[in-house]
């Protein structure tokens, strides 16, 4: 199978990343931080390493700042539920993944949505400026978009918050080990990362990295010290990580730093990229496809690319593709508020998404797939 | 040569503030400690060094609960 579903999950790991969770469950099988014993401890001095390393990676300031989750929408979860309390404003992008959405909702906070802009990121910041109110607590958006593809400019937006002295957190699921970031640079207070993603680490893995306190916790329980107290410690990342972590699983977080590092992010997203372009430029000037963003400008765009066959509802596009051995997402993606803003509430689109394994030779496969007059033929048959 | 125990609530604040008096010349090593004053087991930095421990660690922003020196 052709898979260009990366934005989901990329599909293929990396061997190193499945040695380092077959190690994991072979020799660290012992809770860390809880017992006195050697083996428990050496797990603990293992789970520590990987923090570092993650701190390193994102210029966060200190491995204590990083916290192991189950994926990126609890790491976000964990921030808006964490940091804000009644009276709270909070400003979104106009892409907001439900990560985002579903829990403002629940909480009931009054947010304001600032609208981005594909082109022209002076828009975009000024877009969050105009939203910014008195009780304005925290900036949180997407790094970049998981229907569009789009960078948000979020150097430029961290500086905003510091000089209104409002908290920033980035969603980065699609930007984490796609683009560079640095939080101490950035201004970045919290950082959501979906590490299945860019990092290639297993599913079911994710990472918060929070330079500011969190008040609220989301869940409490055993952290393996001070048992005789029912409070949660003070301090991360033992606040925010209750019960018995995925050992395994940040083992292979470990692991998918090191690959990514390896190869280099610059590395990466140009592979990437060539790909994304090159797709874009088959697929611009077909009478059939509608494309919904300008040129993917370096830097201005991760790899993601969604398009329709015109007429024909993304998920039946999807399917047809799936049959012909071709993985991409068709619908709304999570993401209603940006199929809000391109108008596709009611078709969705078919998203391609490229990671480090995917080639020209698959790319040249899709469109000819696409192109083909079968393909269009049973599509149609499809959606009778 | 000074000799100090210094009792975190976290193991990750006991890695963290082991591997900085390592940095500063301490020899290090942490324990996992009984029950003390009734609060459940905790995490000690057992060091031996020159110089200040609790100064060094609080210029590294390393939370302890405790330090004793020994």
């Amino acid at each position: 199978m052709i898979y260009f579903d990366n934005a989901a999950t990329t599909g293929k790991k990396p061997q190193s990343v499945i040695k380092a969770v077959d190690d994991a469950l072979k020799f660290l099988s012992a809770n860390p931080g809880r017992s006195g014993h050697e083996l428990s401890a050496k797990t603990a001095e293992k789970i520590f390493e990987v923090r570092q390393k993650t701190a390193d990676f994102f210029g966060a300031s200190g491995p204590e700042n990083v916290v192991f989750t189950l994926n990126c929408t609890h790491s976000i979860n964990c921030v808006l539920k964490g940091v804000l309390n009644k009276g709270d404003h909070v400003i979104v992008s106009s892409l907001e993944h439900n990560a985002v959405m579903r829990p403002l909702k629940k909480m009931k906070v009054p947010f304001d949505m600032a609208r981005v802009s594909l082109e022209n990121d002076d828009e975009t910041v000024m877009e969050f400026a105009k939203k910014i109110r008195p009780n304005t607590k925290l900036i949180l958006t997407t790094g970049a978009s998981n229907v569009l593809g789009k960078i948000l400019p979020i150097k430029r937006i961290g500086e905003l918050c510091k000089k209104r002295g409002i908290l920033f957190a980035v969603d980065a699921a699609q930007s984490a080990g796609v683009i560079p970031i640095n939080m101490q640079e950035m201004g970045i207070d919290y950082l959501c990362i979906a590490s299945h993603k860019g990092l290639y680490a297993p599913m079911g893995t994710g990472i918060l990295i929070a330079e500011k306190p969190i008040e609220n916790t989301l869940i409490e329980g055993g952290t393996g010290t001070n048992s005789i107290e029912l409070f949660q410690p003070r301090f991360l990342p033992e606040r925010m990580e209750s019960g018995t972590v995925n050992v395994s699983g940040i083992m292979g977080i470990g692991a998918g730093i090191d690959y990514v590092k390896e190869i280099g992010l610059e590395r990466l997203y140009n592979h990437e990229m060539n790909l994304t372009e090159m797709l874009y430029d088959r697929l611009k000037n077909n009478p059939e496809i509608e494309l919904y963003t300008p040129w993917p400008k370096r830097a201005l765009y991760a790899p993601v690319l969604s398009l329709n066959l015109k007429e024909i509802p993304s998920e039946k596009t999807a399917m047809v593709l799936s049959a012909n051995g071709i993985a991409v997402r068709g619908g709304l993606h999570c993401s209603p508020m940006a199929h809000k803003q391109i108008e596709t509430l009611e078709t969705g689109c078919v998203r391609v998404s490229f990671a480090t394994f995917n080639t020209e030779t698959e790319v040249k496969r899709f469109l000819n797939v696409i192109s083909d007059k079968n393909f269009l033929k049973n599509l149609k048959k499809a959606i009778e | 040569m000074r000799s100090f125990k210094i009792k975190t609530e976290t193991v990750t604040y006991a890695i963290k503030g082991r591997e900085i008096l390592r940095k500063n010349g301490f020899e290090a090593r942490i324990e996992k400690s009984g029950s003390q004053n009734g609060r459940g087991c905790s995490y000690v930095i057992e060091a031996s060094g020159s110089g200040t421990a609790e100064t060094i660690l609080r210029k590294a922003g390393i939370k302890f609960s405790e330090i004793e020196e020994i």
